[in-house]
């Protein structure tokens, strides 16, 4: 009887070591699943905010060299109409000939004295009199 | 350098208004000084035109003149320049001839004055070009017009006067730079006062301070 107690108690020590034994094994490995999931989902937030990040940027720089296009071919546009304008022959003749037409309709006034180049002078000192045109 | 040129502008533009009747000096012997001063009012020089010699008569008039650009202290900066202003059938052609030593050639249209102004009036556009000493300058003149008349007094006297406004779009060593001037003109007498705007701003202001 003492010895069948024994046998008894050892089978219970055996399958309760043997528990404790796979539990742990068990506990580690669900901690080690749960380490690995957390890690893969760190990973691929950070993946995702570093494509979100390199997308934006990329963009940024696909606008700044648009711009940049944009403008320089702006520039070379404006470089070439001044150059073009710089080197093209003005035909001021024709301007001014137009110019003069558009005073036909002007009306002079007293002060234009045409007969006397010293009306103009007001009153001057005595001695900066205004001498009469030579005629 | 700059202020030579800035003063051959003035002459060839000033003398340019002598077509036919004109609005400037042929009184032989007259001399005009003008007193320039910068933006804050002060005195940076002077500059003398006399008028040398007048020959012919009616429409075809020449006058010579000799100009001269001292600095504040009244110290000559330039040699005496003679220019020569010939007149034919109302056309103004100036030879501003050059300093002892300096050789200075101007060519390009002619930019004249007509013998009479009205408020409103629109004047002659061109392209001139300055030389001197092989460096050139072209000068353009975009805008020309009389835009009021004015009676000024100054230490020369009092002068009724139209106001021509003028801007000219200059290009040295390829920069390019842009001027307006406001010039008070009177019969007989010639630019009473020049006020140089740069960038809308006054530059300087050239004065009739002596006409005698």
């Amino acid at each position: 009887m003492k010895r069948l107690l024994v046998i008894i108690l050892a089978v219970a020590v055996t399958f309760v070591t043997a528990d404790a034994q796979i539990l742990r094994s068990l506990g580690q490995k669900a901690k080690k699943a749960a380490e690995r999931a957390v890690e893969r989902t760190v990973e691929k937030k950070v993946e995702e905010k570093v494509e979100e990040h390199v997308s934006n940027a990329v963009d940024k720089a696909d606008k700044a060299i648009t711009d940049s296009i944009n403008k320089n071919n702006d520039d070379d546009e404006e470089e070439e109409e001044t150059t073009k304008k710089s080197t093209q022959k003005v035909d001021y003749a024709a301007i001014n000939a137009e110019r003069r037409a558009a005073n036909k309709s002007l009306k002079y006034d007293s002060w234009d004295i045409t007969g006397d180049d010293n009306g103009a002078a007001v009153s001057a000192p005595s001695s900066t009199s205004v001498a009469p045109q030579q005629s | 350098m700059k202020r030579i040129i800035l003063f051959l502008l003035t002459t060839i533009l000033t003398f340019s208004a002598f077509a036919q009747r004109p609005y400037g000096c042929v009184t032989q012997g007259k001399t005009l000084e003008y007193t320039t001063y910068d933006a804050d009012d002060n005195v940076t020089g002077y500059s003398v035109t006399t008028v040398k010699s007048v020959t012919g008569s009616g429409s075809d008039i020449s006058v010579t003149c000799d100009n001269q650009i001292f600095d504040a202290g009244r110290n000559s900066i330039t040699s005496t320049m003679e220019s020569t202003i010939a007149y034919n059938n109302g056309e103004a052609t100036a030879n501003v001839g050059g300093y002892s030593g300096i050789n200075i050639d101007v060519s390009g249209d002619k930019i004249t004055l007509p013998s009479r102004l009205a408020v409103g009036m629109q004047l002659d556009l061109g392209k001139m070009t300055v030389s001197i000493e092989g460096i050139s300058t072209s000068v353009t003149v975009i805008e020309n017009e009389v835009i009021d008349r004015e009676e000024i007094t100054t230490d020369a006297g009092t002068f009724k006067c139209y106001v021509v406004k003028q801007t000219t779009e200059s290009r040295v060593f390829g920069i390019k730079g842009t001027t307006t001037t406001k010039t008070w003109y009177a019969r007989g007498v010639g630019a009473v006062k020049i006020e140089t705007y740069v960038k809308n701003r006054i530059n300087s202001t050239q004065i009739l301070t002596k006409y005698e």
